[in-house]
């Protein structure tokens, strides 16, 4: 009596363009991701920027010129995301500490 | 070792099951890390308090487009014993690339025909994605969120994964307070007080899911053994 063959359980060895190929075969649906700082690439950063009980929000009001207003308002409906997480976003890059938890919907209350 | 948690659908209790088993390998004195693809990341937000989080687990949550990239960077910076990634639960690329780089996907469905419906979609799925490179994948759907009184619908449920020919582990998960817990206290059952009954009873399971999956993929290690020693 043989033995049956049995052939090896492993991880696809194909690269990411052979996967790719294989998702626009069957017709995968592509998903448009939010404009997110939350996206970290290593636990360390995750943790720094983990989400932690929500800090206390305050409203801020400033009077800015009304294109830049509309501009925001545009640029924050093509990227899916809120005026307030653009905000939040260029403050964070000018280094100010914006945790995770600030950018999640809801964060900053009623807007 | 890579396992994906997959499903097109939320609410099936992926991200839940994830923590629950990266808690339980840990527990053993695994290294675990959890990639976490889901755009709600619930489950990084669970473990993100580092003080309650369990020692030798880790989490990130990269991009998933550059999943392949950050798998390469785990195993060379952590070498992890175990990966665990949890998908988004909804159907899309991210999802091919997941099932395409893990040595198991367990596909979570509670007995109901939503839940049934998607764990067969996925399972066509990922059958496509290996066949297209002439290849078999490894996948087990695990019966989650299973109500402790069984219901003739729950039992109906269950009769058409044989029907649908869905492959299943073994050991089902029930419904139960210590699973649940997780997403408020930080710590999967085998971290909680296990004095509680809730929790004595969900180790136990869990305990008992480890064992089938470590099982499955040992059998299909020694087979690849087998085959590299033929040849």
């Amino acid at each position: 009596m043989s033995k049956p063959v049995f052939r090896p359980i492993a991880p696809l060895d194909v690269d990411d363009r052979q996967l790719e190929q294989v998702n626009e075969r069957l017709g995968v649906p592509v998903m448009v991701r939010p404009a997110s700082a939350f996206l970290h690439r290593d636990g360390a950063t995750a943790s720094r920027h983990a989400v932690t009980p929500s800090r206390r929000q305050q409203k801020l009001t400033v009077r800015i010129p009304t294109d830049v207003i509309d501009a925001l308002k545009r640029q924050a409906l093509d990227q899916r995301t809120t005026v307030r997480q653009l905000v939040l976003l260029a403050l964070q890059k000018d280094g100010h500490e914006i945790l995770a938890a600030d950018l999640l919907p809801g964060a900053g209350g009623s807007e | 070792m890579i396992i994906t948690l997959a499903s097109s659908k939320g609410g099936v209790g992926k991200s839940t099951l994830t923590g629950c088993l990266a808690g339980a390998w840990a527990a053993g004195g695994d290294s675990v890390h959890i990639v976490d693809l889901d755009n709600n990341r619930t489950v990084s937000r669970w473990f993100a308090d580092t003080a309650r989080r369990p020692d030798g687990l880790t989490v990130s949550t990269p991009d998933p487009a550059g999943l392949t990239e950050h798998l390469a960077e785990i195993a060379a910076t952590r070498a992890p014993d175990l990966v665990l990634i949890d998908v988004a639960g909804t159907y899309e690329r991210a999802l091919t690339v997941a099932v395409a780089r893990a040595h198991l996907t367990l596909i979570p469905a509670a007995p109901t025909e939503a839940d049934i419906f998607e764990a067969s979609r996925v399972s066509r799925h990922i059958s496509s994605v290996y066949e297209a490179f002439g290849r078999e994948p490894l996948y087990r759907l695990i019966l989650n969120r299973v109500q402790p009184l069984s219901s003739g619908a729950q039992l109906y449920a269950t009769l058409e994964i044989v029907r649908l020919r869905l492959p299943r582990l073994k050991t089902r998960i029930l419904q139960r307070a210590a699973y649940e817990e997780l997403g408020l206290s930080g710590q999967p059952p085998h971290f909680a007080d296990r004095k509680r009954p809730t929790v004595a009873k969900a180790i136990e399971e869990l305990n008992a899911v480890t064992a089938d999956i470590e099982a499955l993929l040992r059998v299909h290690d020694d087979h690849h053994h087998y085959l590299e020693g033929a040849a």
